[in-house]
């Protein structure tokens, strides 16, 4: 044990312990020496006498270092300076290698830092582990079973028995999503806020940073009206003073008292959340009221699995009719299950990507390492070890790959910095949330994620040199000694399967872009260029007042120059809120079935010009109070079997109203881009939003960059009310695109994949062919000495290329006919089999292929026989 | 040559600390040629084997290594056995005893 410290504690020291060697040795000749002497040497005799017994001072020295130390370290020591040293002799095999290597750990990086801040860490929640949401049954409606979770949400009465009924829910709380207009803090501000029961805070575990959370005697209407702040909210409206608490603030006109600031970063449910107010229960009487997203705690021990069935036999809902179970999920499974497969299938492509830059770099050993082998015959008789030259080869190669994961991790923050853009959506919750990568703020180069890089790198280092180090231990002595090419075959393996894993990649990214290009190409059914939108709520949300605000800011901006139309509406194509309506084809009657919920969009007569909706049939609104009856409604609506036989002059009936179908509007891409347009209809009316929701929503369509309106309308909706918001400002060409932000994401991510895994492919080729034409070179010249001819040559060459290509191109469509079949959710407008994109990609293999060897088979046509002749 | 007698692996170490008890405090060069004198045959010996044996020994903890003067006004580094060192030497001195009686025995029996 002693001297286990010893050595390996000299294998540091070992300067000290060299120069201690040394004396004693020196001192050992001296003695030598004197005792020469004394036998009646001359001094000159005795010295070198002296020395020829004592034999090679150096090996002695090297004999005590052995024994002080472990060699291996020393040797790895040495190992590490060689091969750096060899490595800067080769500067081109060299910066290849590493940048390949850097590409694959690089791209790892970038999406295991992805995957381990989405799916791996724990929501920042105390036991978030043991957090889950609580979906009811879907809605008993007619295309209920495309509606969202959110739908999913519950009413008060079941909310409240699951409340008082659980015995596996630790805690449960419930929200509703919501927004108020801040005053008195310099100009009105628009903020998103949360309406919660006061069990949120102890069931999600975290404390406010200063004063309380709210507790059950706030949930009443007659307590006092509280709010707890976010920390973004504090720092930017109330200077971070902690004199706040206490406070009375006016949020939508109404004083609220500030009892506490939640700490930074605390974000429940969604990163909007500006705001805290105790939910309180709507009565009996109330006209409107909202559904509780719903989540709890798990008592420590219980599982999701008894939790569901618990609250499914708790009969929350009573004797209504169900339309299927309620749902009790994961938090962290649900928050993530959209973007889960996805990022798997990208884990996928990036490890991909990596073996092929392992296959290439283990490629580049082969033939630095087959030019070596002289080098290693003459160490090996010299007396190294099989083990000790593998050991060399090894180290060699994972110096390659700790400078590979060093650039690789430099690449890595670049492509998170990229992640970072590509994601980013625009900082609204109307637009629904997750449209992009949740937790996107969390996403880092943490320590987890360099040890990952740092494993991956080793790993890396070992894969790419131990087909050349295995190679070097197997192949005898005699073998070696020999002048002996690359076998040819190892390495034509390697490259069918570079050229198969990149086809597979290419196949992937390419159906990925083209299902983009087929999403961003699609008909809206409106015109989404030069179109400004934004939200305004005037002081006074509701009433004529509200109504009278909307009417003469439209008229207002209509009149600015540079404006073709405006209007207004209760919501946008794309902004997540649906507002239903019960309507019939004939007056209100009991008896018959109910059809299809159809959206309801309540519009200023000009909107239908704002946003470019285009008449297929019929006309637009009349003017004046006639255009009041009037309908306009969408071609799936007409067909939807509404009404039988055309739409054109029917009436609409809803309530005590009704409207008379004057045209007919192409598809709507409403909700999502990926889903076909629904029954919609248009009337003119003017729906205050609902208190809670951001207001009301306008469009201008301009003559040119609809942008520079911005400041125009923001000074007259200033003038027309000096405490009325203005925000969510957005082109619609924005919103359009930050629709698209998650396939564009994996689209452009799992391009950039497969675009990197086709150049590495192509380096491949390149390498293999120009190491062949140059160990072929003298056969080739006396070929051409004995009459062949260029083309002879070039097809000579080209052959060996065809063969792998044929076989690499047969493996990489089979492999991607086996795998895309996981992109299938991924896809919109083709199918994981298209075969425009397998025959395209093929093509483009085959000519990348034809180009790298190209190269090479033109340099062998080059070869004059008889410097050919004379390289032997 | 074939008069040399080579050294078993580990009595190499019984050797020195032997000759360190009798003889008191060497240096690896007096320690050399004490060795080379004892023997009736020349043990093959040199510093390729001597001085990796010395410094196992000492990083064991059975020798210890000071710098002094020689007779000779030479300096030299000079080993002395420790407590550790001789009772090391007993047990050694022991089990070589055995063993070297059982292959006596052995190689009796066989001839």
């Amino acid at each position: 044990m002693r001297r286990f410290f010893h050595r390996l504690l000299n294998a540091f020291r070992d300067e000290r312990s060299d120069a201690e060697a040394a004396r004693e040795i020196a001192a050992h000749l001296a003695l030598l020496e004197d005792d020469y002497r004394r036998r009646g040497m001359s001094p000159d005799e005795a010295r070198l006498a002296a020395r020829r017994a004592m034999g090679s001072v150096a090996h002695a020295q090297d004999l005590h270092r052995d024994a002080r130390t472990y060699v291996w370290i020393d040797d790895a020591g040495r190992d590490v300076a060689h091969g750096l040293r060899s490595l800067r002799r080769t500067p081109g095999f060299t910066a290849i290698a590493v940048i390949t290597l850097a590409l694959g750990i690089g791209a790892n990086t970038a999406i295991f830092s992805v995957i381990s801040a989405v799916l791996l860490r724990p929501l920042p929640y105390r036991d978030a582990g043991r957090l889950v949401q609580v979906f009811a049954p879907l809605p008993n409606l007619p295309g209920g079973a495309s509606f969202p979770r959110s739908a999913r949400s519950l009413r008060q009465t079941p909310f409240d028995a699951l409340r008082t009924g659980t015995r596996t829910l630790e805690f449960v709380a419930g929200y509703i999503l919501t927004s108020a207009t801040l005053t008195g803090r310099g100009d009105a501000v628009r903020l998103s806020g949360v309406q919660t029961t006061a069990t949120l805070f102890p069931l999600l575990g975290v404390p406010p940073l200063l004063g309380r959370a709210f507790d059950a005697s706030e949930e009443s209407a007659g307590a006092d009206a509280v709010v707890v702040l976010s920390y973004d909210v504090w720092r930017r409206f109330f200077n971070s003073d902690p004199a706040v608490i206490g406070r009375v603030t006016a949020f939508d006109g109404r004083g609220r008292t500030i009892v506490g600031v939640m700490p930074e970063g605390f974000a429940y449910p969604d990163a909007f959340a500006q705001y805290w107010v105790p939910h309180v229960p709507p009565g009996p009487d109330a006209r409107l009221s909202f559904a509780l997203a719903t989540i709890g705690r798990l008592r420590s021990g219980v599982s999701r699995q008894s939790a569901e069935s618990e609250v499914n036999n708790l009969r929350l809902l009573g004797d209504a009719p169900q339309a299927g179970r309620f749902d009790v999920m994961g938090m962290q499974d649900d928050l993530v299950e959209p973007v889960k497969p996805a990022l798997l299938i990208l884990a996928g492509a990036v490890g991909l990507v990596l073996l092929i830059a392992c296959v290439n770099v283990a490629s580049l050993l082969l033939a630095r390492t087959a030019a070596r082998d002289h080098e290693m015959a003459v160490r090996r008789a010299l007396g190294a070890s099989p083990g000790r030259l593998v050991r060399q080869l090894l180290t060699e190669s994972a110096v390659l790959s700790a400078i590979g994961g060093l650039v690789g991790t430099a690449l890595a923050f670049g492509a998170i910095a990229l992640l970072h853009t590509l994601a980013a959506t625009l900082p609204r919750r109307d637009l629904g949330p997750g449209v992009s990568l949740p937790r996107l703020g969390e996403i880092q180069l943490d320590v987890s994620v360099m040890l990952f890089t740092f494993v991956v790198a080793l790993l890396t280092g070992l894969l790419c040199g131990l087909l050349p180090a295995w190679r070097h231990a197997r192949s005898g002595e005699a073998d070696r000694l020999r002048e002996r090419a690359a076998s040819p075959r190892v390495r034509g393996t390697l490259v069918v399967a570079e050229i198969a894993m990149a086809m597979v990649l290419l196949i992937g990214g390419t159906l990925l872009i083209r299902s983009f290009m087929n999403l961003a190409g699609q008909d809206l059914g409106y015109d989404a260029a030069r179109v400004l939108t934004f939200q305004a709520m005037p002081q006074q949300t509701t009433g004529p007042a509200a109504r009278a605000f909307a009417e003469q800011l439209v008229e207002r901006v209509e009149s600015l120059p540079g404006v073709s139309a405006a209007g207004y509406a209760n919501n946008l194509p794309l902004v997540q809120q649906s507002f239903g309506r019960d309507v019939s084809p004939q007056p209100y009657d009991r008896q018959r079935p109910r059809p299809p919920f159809p959206g309801l969009h309540a519009v200023s007569p000009r909107m239908i010009q704002a946003l470019g909706l285009r008449i297929i049939e019929g006309r637009t609104f009349s003017g004046g109070e006639t255009g009041r009856d009037e309908a306009l409604v969408t071609r799936a609506f007409a067909r939807s079997g509404f009404f039988d036989g055309p739409a054109i002059g029917r009436r609409i009936y809803g309530g005590s109203h009704s409207w008379e179908v004057v045209g007919i509007l192409e598809d709507v891409k409403q909700f999502r881009l990926d889903q076909h347009g629904g029954s919609e209809f248009y009337i003119v009316d003017f729906v205050p939003a609902p208190p809670g929701l951001g207001g009301t929503y306008f469009a201008i369509r301009g003559d040119g960059d609809p942008v520079a309106l911005v400041s125009s309308v923001r000074s007259i909706v200033r003038e027309l009310d000096a405490a009325a918001t203005m925000d969510n400002v957005a082109t619609m060409d924005q919103i359009v695109s930050n629709a698209m932000s998650r396939p564009r994401l994996y689209a452009v991510l799992l391009g950039i994949f497969a675009g990197v895994a086709m150049i590495l492919a192509a380096i491949g080729i390149y390498g293999v062919l120009s190491s062949l034409v140059a160990h072929r070179t003298r056969e080739i010249g006396i070929r051409m000495a004995l009459g062949a001819q260029r083309a002879q040559v070039v097809t000579l060459v080209l052959r060996h290329t065809t063969v792998l290509t044929v076989f690499g191109v047969a493996a990489g469509v089979a492999g991607a006919a086996a795998l895309s079949r996981y992109l299938e959710g991924l896809l919109f407008g083709l199918t994981p089999l298209d075969v425009a994109t397998f025959a395209g990609v093929v093509v483009l293999f085959v000519a990348v292929a034809t180009l790298a060897s190209y190269i090479p088979a033109r340099r062998a046509t080059r070869v004059d026989p008889l410097v050919a002749l004379r390289t032997e | 040559m074939s008069d040399k007698v080579e050294l078993l692996q580990g009595t190499l170490d019984l050797i020195v600390l032997r000759a360190l008890s009798t003889m008191g405090p060497q240096h690896a060069y007096g320690l050399a040629a004490r060795l080379e004198q004892v023997a009736e045959h020349p043990l093959m010996l040199n510093q390729g084997t001597l001085y990796p044996a010395l410094v196992r020994l000492e990083q064991k903890g059975w020798i210890k290594g000071a710098w002094q003067r020689t007779e000779s006004n030479r300096e030299a580094k000079y080993y002395s056995i420790t407590r550790a060192g001789s009772r090391a030497l007993e047990k050694q001195a022991e089990r070589w005893r055995r063993l070297a009686g059982l292959v006596d025995k052995l190689l009796l029996n066989e001839s």
